[in-house]
């Protein structure tokens, strides 16, 4: 099967090899700053990012950072950080302290290039009212003058990377799938916006990009990742990837530093002296809708 | 000539209120925040008022709102020790180090803080970062979190963005 599937690439590669070769032969010379529609004919042609080789992936980094440059006329970072070992991402947030004051959301858009035009938000925060687990009679769109209401209490929502995730079993073309430490990711590249995954997700994280995300060249963040936060193309699917971009590097996700009350806590859960592990190990925690079977790696606490 | 002057000068200060007219029941008028001067650049000749009472200046920008009328000035603070903080029942403590006295109450909270389940953390969530102590958030006077202006909502479905970025119903 997959003799197969690399013999047919290597022929569809071979074709377009020659087809440059008989418009004019300039792609072999490395000097010549790639043309728009070069780069476009070899992203059609490009493979999928699990099963690329280094050299591929490096010219394939460096044609998403020529493509925004040509798009947005910003000069942008992709990078390809691979999972640390011995580390699997988990998260917790305690449900006492969040407020709903939703800086967490403003600080997602901004950490991870989302489309300011369709409200594409990885975070959802829903205001339910006092006395009821029932996500149904939650609203997100809340607008008060002042939070906390006194009405509500408030739930942010966000991509659990389950151990068990729904949405990767439902990709018909292997587009999404789970890295070593715990983050579902997205080749978007590879995606074709079938959407399955945001059915099948139980947790609304999933969000599809209808249009091209309109983003302002000074909007957008320059420290950017391949599955992470890299300006998307219309039709395809995101989601949250914990900031994939800066937690491989050590630094938090952008929600935990952006909470006001200090209600989000994000660490390695295979560390024993991790504060992730001590919330796992002394405070009353669940998790969203775990009789989905999805295990999720995000935890919800709260203080007694 | 020179008692001249020297009288004078005295009829043109008078007129002039002094520099603690303007609030009663006070001896001195304060040029900045009380934080800035020092508890012993008064207190070393001026014995403080040890009793409860409603405060005025130059204590007048504290408003003690922590304990529900319990906790008085001297509860955290004593008479001759102002440099540091000191409980009834708590060892002399840093001000850098807030938790240890915080803790005579609140050990709940500061069990949890010391082991990462209240209180920010900013950094790296391996290797250094930065645990946000009691009074980087509250203030201790005052302890509870003022509320927030929330960030704006998400557009709701059948919404459509304007130009100017404004949003309008669709179809009116």
């Amino acid at each position: 099967m997959v003799d197969n599937r690399s013999s047919r690439r290597g022929f569809l590669q071979g074709t377009v090899a020659l087809t440059a070769l008989l418009a004019g032969g300039c792609s072999s010379s490395k000097e010549q700053p790639k043309t728009a529609f070069e780069d476009s004919v070899a992203t059609f042609f490009q493979d999928n990012y699990q099963v690329m080789t280094k050299d591929e992936i490096k010219e394939v980094l460096a044609r998403v950072e020529r493509r925004v440059k040509r798009e947005y006329g910003v000069d942008i970072k992709c990078e390809n950080t691979p999972p640390v070992a011995d580390v699997a991402f988990g998260y917790a947030l305690n449900l006492s302290k969040c407020k709903g004051t939703r800086r967490c959301v403003e600080a997602c858009v901004s950490e991870n290039n989302c489309g300011r035009n369709h409200s594409l938000e990885n975070i959802r925060v829903l205001a339910m009212p006092h006395g009821t687990m029932d996500l149904n009679k939650s609203d997100h769109y809340y607008d008060h003058e002042q939070v906390p209401n006194s009405n509500d209490w408030y739930l942010p929502i966000q991509c659990h990377q389950c151990d068990e995730p729904a949405c990767v079993q439902a990709c018909p073309v292997e587009a999404t799938w789970k890295e070593k430490d715990g983050i579902v990711v997205i080749d978007y590249d590879w995606c074709i916006g079938c959407r399955y995954c945001s059915v099948a997700c139980p947790y609304w994280a999933r969000h599809f990009n209808w249009s091209k995300p309109n983003l302002q060249p000074d909007e957008i963040n320059p420290k950017t990742h391949y599955l992470g936060n890299r300006p998307r193309e219309a039709g395809v699917m995101e989601k949250c990837t914990f900031c994939i971009q800066k937690t491989r590097k050590g630094e938090l996700p952008a929600c935990q530093e952006a909470c006001p009350t200090g209600a989000r806590v994000f660490g390695n859960l295979l560390d024993p002296q991790s504060e992730i592990r001590y919330i796992l190990e002394n405070k009353n925690v669940f998790r969203l809708k775990e009789e989905q079977g999805t295990q999720p790696n995000f935890w919800y606490f709260y203080d007694v | 000539m020179f008692y001249s002057i020297i009288s004078a000068a005295l009829l043109l200060l008078l007129p002039v209120s002094p520099i603690w007219a303007g609030e009663k029941e006070a001896s001195f008028k304060l040029t900045g925040p009380v934080t800035t001067l020092a508890c012993k650049m008064c207190h070393t000749w001026r014995k403080p008022v040890l009793k409860q009472r409603d405060l005025k200046a130059p204590h007048n920008k504290i408003k003690l709102n922590h304990g529900a009328g319990q906790l008085w000035c001297f509860s955290c603070h004593k008479e001759n020790n102002y440099a540091n903080l000191q409980g009834d029942k708590s060892a002399v403590v840093d001000f850098k180090n807030p938790q240890k006295l915080c803790r005579t109450c609140h050990f709940r909270q500061v069990k949890s803080w010391r082991g990462g389940a209240h209180g920010k953390r900013t950094g790296s969530w391996q290797g250094e970062r930065t645990s946000w102590r009691c009074t980087a958030c509250h203030n201790p006077h005052s302890p509870q979190i003022a509320p927030f202006k929330p960030s704006p909502p998400p557009r709701r479905p059948g919404t459509v963005v304007n130009i100017d970025k404004s949003e309008s119903k669709n179809g009116g």
